[in-house]
């Protein structure tokens, strides 16, 4: 008896599909969904650009016939690990789609490659970048020699980067040409408040919640797929842990902890311990259900170690729900940062603080307007993502 | 770690067991690659929050079962005989409660887990769900070539020519290496999972129910591969299914369980000839008629099957049988071999 | 309309609208469903028998699918042209329908005599106490021992066996004229569908409504249906009375079917049909058999769509070679070595 022979196959489409295609496919059907990514990217974009668009270091300086780029000196390390961390961030799914057809021959994945040359051209970058920075000048250092210069490229809007410093004089206008949301009460224009209150609503939600499902995956896998006292033990830590009313704990924390801490710091560090919960137990559950999967017992019956069997075959099938996790949590993070701002806990450029600021003045609607409209739009669209996602990643999909 | 299919978890301790009997020990043949003797599988009930046991699923209880190289052994039931239970607790991916599985005379349940490893690449299983039984996250190159690169048997250019071979072997082109399960049909998925369980030329592979989940077109395909890839290769298979027809078509022998044990075992062709169990009549008369004009003569057994948790005294089978009599809830028959042939073994008080 | 048609499906065609293209589920298919009879409509997944019993109830899920032509004639009218609030009162009344999975179709949270009861309250006016003692009626006549407390019990303490028996009284109380049973033992064991089978069976002598069969096991099909239809990628390509389909099949399709089921009788190589069951949104023009077919000639085939014609009395079959299928077979000659 030969075997049949395999028909041409029309079922087979022209090019393969991962699970992250599909995926993408059903997302791109949603408006809601594209225009809450579009809104997402544009948000992380003005925030990662926040010198560019509003501050008082010029781009380009030219005086005496001498042209030097002052603003790419006055960056801090931050800002540069940021530009580097979104910059990897999308030329590293490109790079793996290059990379894709080698790894494939092999059967190998492509990843690995990929982030080991990126990391390597990053480090050398941030390394030459960071050799040439020179000290801080005091605030208002460029704006008060404006007329010495020949030509100045200065940020979209040009304005003092400390409140309070150059431009009382402009204190409570309400939107103009010249400050197209209006100043506060100091005379800092709004949208250079805006940008950097953004920064920190998306440096809470993404650190948070990269470091909650983290741990979350990691303990999660280990204990749904183990099993047994491990498990016993993780559950029980589990459940203290979503004891602790997390308000509380951060109002704790700041009363407690040095003035050397940034408190910042701290809300995130208290975030991270007490989020990564949830995480937990979508994992775990994930992974209860995966070690079930006839895939998983054929890989133990091939003799395939638990590291890899748990790397390669039981995390990757359980990470969809993860996704919709962090969507979702990032929008409760920066929720959470912007109640504790606008409770005056903490003290960092923030939407929160803006609010508060709007709130004691109600006639300067266009302070309080512009920051609970930002905060609104940045909850419901990641709210609207994380609603879409899952639906996206439906196990009626059979895939 | 002591959840009851931890990986490769080593046979745990006996609950008390049911004194139930064994096959009787023959000089074992020549060509013998599989001995397993007096297995069980007991699964702990656990109610409330402590845990606490309050009872065994005794989902294999006691079967001994012999397969010799390059033959193959139809293990018949109805869903939750333990059939499938006693093919994964062979292979200890299911910790065992008691008895021996022999492997090329080696004790496969004594094995450390490095050992076992390597044991592993000789003892495979395919899967009835072609759905479940592939990694929706991999490539089908990916699927097949992983064993060959974690046990070290290939790697790069030579890598990527036996992972070809294999899918030409199961009659897929080689050309769907990089696509995804998931843009496959059901029966080249079968074939994707039997070139994965072929990847580590295995000696011995137990196919848990491979065509039930499959076309009917698409059946007699697969289980045309595997009777050629038995011929090529020298395959011995335990073919666990619920189906009798499919089992003797495709068997040598045929071992048919009830409630975690085997009542009733013989070559399939006296099987078919002259069941002698009660159960194996009904099991039989149940099969659809292959034709309209056959005469409906039909052993319909009582009720249905009992819980493996609280199985009936003495012969499992007494309480649907239409032929008990008093001996039979009284005590447990024994697998016996019939006076007239000794390859053909019956555990039924009527019989002995 | 002759009298003893209890049920005529003209013309159906059923498509589902669907981002990657138009799915071809249900083309052409007429259909006749006699009176007190079982008519059975076998084939593989994906062929379109399901989606030809819900286009009769009109449960295809729109969207995506769309019921694009056809008419099913049942007495007078014709079902696809009633306001959906008469085509409710069809469901259930004179149309009701059995599913491979009783789970999925009772509910969890409800007795079985509740879920029953309430049908038969519904559909006689009558009140709980008489409902109740109708129900356990209907249990008993559906082989489940000790009704009463049977009457209380949850769906999922009952076997698959008993809730398959649940579903099929719950679908009789109103006393149907036609039962669609879609694969009505595939999720069970072969002893208990025996006994289903039996029992749907003796319904049928008892109480005389028609049954139409749906399953892919052509040994169900020997077991209980009258009349065959034999379906393949959206459209019956053979059709005749049981016996005549098992003792002379036409279209090469159901001749590969009979010969790739093993049977107790017959040992060694099974003859199975190469390829796969098309996708209904790329079914092969011409013949839709044609790539798998051993009769294919690789011209008219693979170009024009033979037409479902009456080859013998009684027996039609959509193929351009079907005669010659039927003289290999007096040959004795296999058509798939």
């Amino acid at each position: 008896m030969s075997s049949v022979p395999p028909t041409a196959d029309a079922a087979l489409t022209a090019k393969p599909r991962t699970y992250g295609a599909i995926v993408w496919g059903q997302l791109k059907k949603r408006p809601s969904a594209m225009i809450s990514l579009g809104v997402i990217l544009a948000l992380a974009l003005a925030a990662l650009m926040a010198p560019f668009i509003a501050g008082e270091v010029p781009v380009r300086w030219v005086q005496d016939g001498k042209a030097s780029w002052p603003i790419f000196r006055y960056l801090s390390n931050g800002e540069y690990a940021a530009f580097a961390a979104f910059v990897l961030g999308l030329a590293l799914p490109l790079s793996v789609r290059l990379l894709r057809p080698r790894a494939e021959r092999t059967g190998g994945s492509p990843w690995g490659r990929a982030l080991l040359i990126h990391g390597a051209a990053w480090l050398l970058l941030a390394g030459a970048l960071v050799a040439l920075r020179e000290p801080e000048r005091r605030y208002g250092f460029f704006l008060e020699r404006r007329s010495e210069a020949d030509a100045a490229w200065f940020p979209l809007i040009a304005t003092a980067r400390q409140p309070g410093y150059a431009e009382l004089a402009e204190r409570d206008r309400p939107p103009s040409r010249r400050h197209p949301l209006g100043t506060d009460r100091l005379g800092a224009d709004l949208v250079m408040r805006l940008l950097y209150g953004a920064r920190t609503a998306m440096a809470i939600g993404f650190v948070a919640v990269g470091i909650g499902s983290a741990i979350g995956v990691a303990l999660g896998s280990v204990s749904g797929y183990f099993g047994g006292r491990i498990d016993l033990a993780l559950m029980r830590l589990v459940e203290v842990v979503m004891f602790i009313p997390q308000l509380i704990l951060i109002i704790m924390i700041l009363a407690v902890i040095p003035s050397s801490v940034p408190p910042l710091w701290a809300v995130v560090g208290v975030l991270a311990v007490t989020n990564w919960t949830g995480f937990y137990r979508l994992m775990r559950a994930e992974l209860l259900r995966i070690r079930g999967e006839d895939y998983v017992t054929a890989a133990r019956a091939l003799g395939i170690p638990s590291w890899r069997l748990l790397l390669r075959h039981a995390i990757p099938n359980g990470l969809a729900p993860i996704l919709v996790g962090a969507t979702f949590g990032i929008a409760g993070a920066v929720f959470l940062e912007a109640t504790l701002a606008f409770l005056s806990l903490v003290s960092t450029p923030s939407w929160g603080e803006l609010l508060n600021d709007g709130r004691q003045h109600a006639e300067t609607w266009w302070v309080w307007g512009a920051a609970g409209a930002a905060i609104f739009i940045t909850v419901l669209v990641y709210n609207l993502l994380g609603e879409a996602i899952r639906d996206a990643i439906d196990p009626r999909l059979k895939i | 770690m002591t959840a009851p299919d931890a990986p490769d978890s080593a046979p745990r301790a006996a609950p008390p067991p049911a004194g139930a009997p064994s096959a009787p020990a023959a000089a074992p043949p020549a060509d013998l690659l599989l001995d397993v003797r007096d297995l069980r599988t007991h699964f702990p009930v656990r109610r409330g929050i402590l845990g606490r046991t309050v009872g065994y699923v005794r989902a294999v209880d006691g079967i001994s079962l012999r397969l010799r190289r390059g033959r193959t052994l139809g293990l018949v039931g109805e869903s939750g005989c333990g059939k499938t239970t006693a093919g994964r607790t062979i292979l200890r991916l299911i910790p065992a409660t008691a008895g021996a599985v022999r492997f090329e005379g080696r004790d496969v349940f004594a094995l450390p887990p490095a050992d076992l490893r390597r044991l592993r690449r000789h003892m495979q299983i395919i899967f009835q769900d072609p759905y479940g039984s592939l990694n929706p996250r991999m490539t089908v190159g990916g699927i097949i070539g992983e064993p060959l690169k974690v046990h070290r048997l290939a790697r790069g250019r030579d890598l990527e020519d036996r992972v070809a071979r294999l899918l030409e072997h199961v009659g897929l082109s080689p050309a769907y290496r990089n696509r995804y399960p998931h843009e496959f049909s059901g029966g080249q998925r079968q074939r994707i999972g039997i070139a994965r369980a072929l990847a580590l030329e295995p000696k011995f592979i137990v196919c848990d129910e491979p065509i039930s989940a499959l076309d009917v077109s698409i059946q007699a395909q697969i289980l045309n591969l595997l009777d050629r890839l038995q011929d090529e290769l020298g395959l011995a298979y335990l073919f666990i299914a619920h189906d009798l027809a499919v089992v003797s078509h495709i068997s040598d022998d045929v071992a048919v369980m009830y409630l975690g044990r085997i009542v009733e075992q013989a070559p399939a062709d006296r099987l078919y000839a002259g069941p002698l169990h009660p159960y194996t009549k009904c099991l039989m008369s149940a099969i659809p008629r292959s034709r309209p004009d056959r005469p409906r003569d039909r052993i319909v057994p009582r009720g249905e099957v009992p819980s493996a948790l609280n199985p009936p005294p003495g012969c499992p089978f007494h309480p649907r049988c239409p032929w008990a009599f008093d001996r039979c809830p009284a005590e447990v028959p024994l697998l016996l071999p019939m006076p007239s042939a000794s390859d053909h073994l019956v555990s039924c008080h009527l019989c002995h | 309309m002759t009298n003893d048609i209890l049920l005529r499906v003209q013309g159906l065609t059923t498509r589902f609208f669907t981002d990657e293209g138009v799915s071809r589920a249900v083309e052409d298919v007429s259909l006749d469903i006699p009176r007190g009879r079982t008519a059975a409509l076998v084939g593989e997944s994906g062929c379109g028998k399901t989606v030809t019993a819900l286009s009769v109830l009109r449960l295809v899920p729109d969207p995506p699918g769309r019921i694009v032509a056809g008419a099913v004639r049942m007495g007078q009218g014709d079902l696809l042209l009633l306001p959906e609030a008469d085509m409710r009162q069809v469901r259930g009344n004179r149309i009701s329908m059995i599913f491979q999975e009783p789970m999925t179709s009772l509910n969890p949270v409800f007795t079985v005599g509740d879920q029953i009861a309430e049908a038969v309250s519904l559909h006689k006016k009558v009140g709980r106490a008489a409902a109740l003692r109708e129900t356990a009626a209907m249990l008993r006549k559906v082989g489940i021992p000790d009704p009463q407390s049977r009457l209380r019990e949850y769906p999922h303490q009952m076997s698959g066996g008993m809730r398959q028996r649940v579903m099929i009284a719950m679908s009789l109380v109103c006393g149907p004229e036609l039962l669609i049973a879609d694969e009505p033992t595939t999720a069970l064991d072969v002893t208990i569908q025996a006994q289903i089978l039996d029992l749907l069976r003796e319904l049928q002598a008892d109480i005389g409504m028609s049954i139409l069969l749906i399953t892919h096991d052509l040994g169900v099909v020997a077991e209980i249906a009258h009349h065959v239809s034999v379906m393949y990628a959206g459209r019956i390509v053979e059709e005749a009375d049981i016996q005549e389909l098992f003792d002379s099949p036409l279209h090469p399709y159901t001749v590969g079917l009979f010969r790739s089921r093993p049977t107790l009788e017959r040992r060694g190589a099974l003859a199975a049909i190469p390829g796969t069951v098309p996708s209904p949104l790329a079914i092969p023009p011409g013949c839709p058999f044609h790539p798998r077919c051993p009769l294919a000639d690789g011209k008219r085939c693979a170009a024009e769509r033979p037409p479902l014609e009456v080859k013998r009395p009684g027996h039609t079959a959509a193929c351009w070679y079907a005669d010659r299928a039927a003289d290999m077979r007096t040959r004795g000659e296999d058509l798939y070595k």
